[in-house]
């Protein structure tokens, strides 16, 4: 099997991890990545704030390279790259005026429709080659925390449920993991105010980490960069809010996958998280033991 | 957030001059992040993201960003250098630029080293088609000028 492939910005910068456990899962599955040939980054939150013309551009550029080479559907793992690249999509879709701007910006035709997917719709697909191969079934149990660009708006993204999104969950419990009900699956974690607003983005994780503690979980699972860096890069600014600490690891549904899958936990990038995943009976590559190592890195 | 979205809305709606520039010069405007929940509860599928958008550009256009907005206008700006010069996001480089365009030159000092020790900070820029990048930013300016935008 072959798909297209736009990894994007943080899946080869700050969230190699995603990178890693998408590349893994890939390769155990034997389905092929080809990725989007000349990718350029897809503007993401700044575009669409400052510049319209760049915001429709910029993502084009990638659907019609990927057009021209051939890609009819292109997996997005990025929940931000994978709204912004639907949305972009859809509104030159209907207006005839824009598309014209738009292809002379690009200097390319918008070419045909290419199908994005993100990476809960690619692991559906997938679910007959995954489960005759999971090796080591998921024994934990998880709250499945999707956030916002996957969901939203229902109309444009036309994906799951929007308020209470199942997806997710029924990925974990397939390869045999349990899952929380819990309140704070689609709330916002404030994406790119992790840097000119640290506090917020520490208040808006406070309450998130919180609340998927309360709920019985031993991890948060993710579907998003953004959302991962927030819960688990920010979790410093996290635990000021909260006055406490949590030890409560936030993995990339990829990386839940890869290890019910038997794939090592350095091949799906787990060392380079922030909060360690601890749980009772797995010695975490970088500590000595499971109870007491190091403290983690804040 | 000094406006709640339904104000900002409201105040839009009288189609006075000093309610629309109490709108461009609010910080509310900047605040919001396009988490999409507000279009996607309302029952009139209001596009508040959408507008936020537009409003975001005419503050800017006409020079009235909130002061303490401007942080936050500078890493947009750092993030959209960043992909002109490169075709991909630079993290290193868009920080950089952040923290010279506010002074906030120590903010998140202790976090680049455990990043870099992870090996989620990367020194170099990775692999993007720089010219490619800079004529789409070039054609976007011409195109954006002929269309009187």
């Amino acid at each position: 099997m072959r798909v297209g492939y736009y990894p994007g910005c943080s899946l080869v910068g700050s969230s190699r991890d995603f990178g890693e456990s998408v590349a893994a899962v890939a390769g155990a599955l034997e389905v092929e990545l080809a990725e989007v040939p000349g990718w350029n980054c897809c503007g993401a939150s700044s575009a669409h704030a400052l510049d319209h013309l760049l915001a429709l551009a910029l993502p084009a550029s990638v659907l019609a390279s990927a057009a021209r080479a051939g890609l009819g559907e292109v997996l997005a793992p990025c929940a931000s790259c994978y709204h912004r690249l639907v949305s972009a999509q859809r509104e030159l879709a209907g207006s005839e005026q824009l598309r014209r701007q738009v292809e002379r910006v690009i200097d390319m035709p918008v070419g045909a429709p290419v199908k994005v997917l993100n990476v809960l719709e690619w692991l559906e697909r997938c679910i007959d080659l995954i489960t005759p191969k999971v090796k080591q079934p998921f024994a934990r149990t998880v709250a499945c925390y999707y956030g916002c660009l996957l969901v939203r708006p229902a109309k444009v993204i036309e994906f799951d449920r929007s308020e209470d999104p199942v997806s997710m969950d029924q990925l974990v419990a397939r390869v045999g993991g349990k899952t929380v009900e819990w309140g704070f699956k689609t709330e916002c974690c404030g994406a790119a105010l992790s840097i000119p607003r640290t506090p917020t983005v520490g208040q808006l994780g406070a309450r998130i980490v919180r609340n998927a503690a309360g709920s019985g979980a031993e991890a948060i699972v993710v579907a998003c960069p953004m959302c991962h860096s927030n819960l688990d890069m920010r979790r410093g600014a996290i635990e000021e809010a909260l006055g406490t600490s949590v030890d409560l690891p936030v993995l990339f549904i990829t990386q839940v996958v890869g290890l019910a899958l038997g794939i090592s936990e350095r091949a799906l990038g787990l060392q380079r998280h922030f909060v360690e995943v601890r749980w009772p009976g797995r010695t975490p590559t970088a500590t000595a033991s499971a109870s007491g190592g190091a403290a983690p890195v804040r | 957030m000094d406006h709640a979205p339904s104000e900002l809305l409201r105040m839009l709606q009288l189609e006075l001059p000093e309610q629309e520039g109490r709108v461009l010069g609010s910080q509310a405007i900047w605040m919001c992040i396009g988490c999409q929940t507000c279009i996607s509860r309302c029952p009139k599928e209001v596009d508040l993201p959408r507008a936020l958008d537009f409003l975001r550009r005419e503050s800017l256009e006409q020079g009235r960003v909130h002061p303490d907005a401007r942080d936050i206008v500078a890493f947009h700006r750092a993030f959209l250098s960043s992909i002109a010069r490169h075709g991909r996001l630079f993290e290193l480089g868009t920080v950089v630029g952040y923290k010279l365009r506010t002074g906030h030159l120590l903010q998140d000092a202790a976090l680049a080293p455990a990043m870099l020790a992870k090996g989620k900070l990367g020194l170099v820029p990775h692999g993007g088609d720089a010219q490619a990048a800079a004529a789409i930013f070039e054609r976007a300016r011409a195109v954006a000028e002929e269309a009187g935008e």
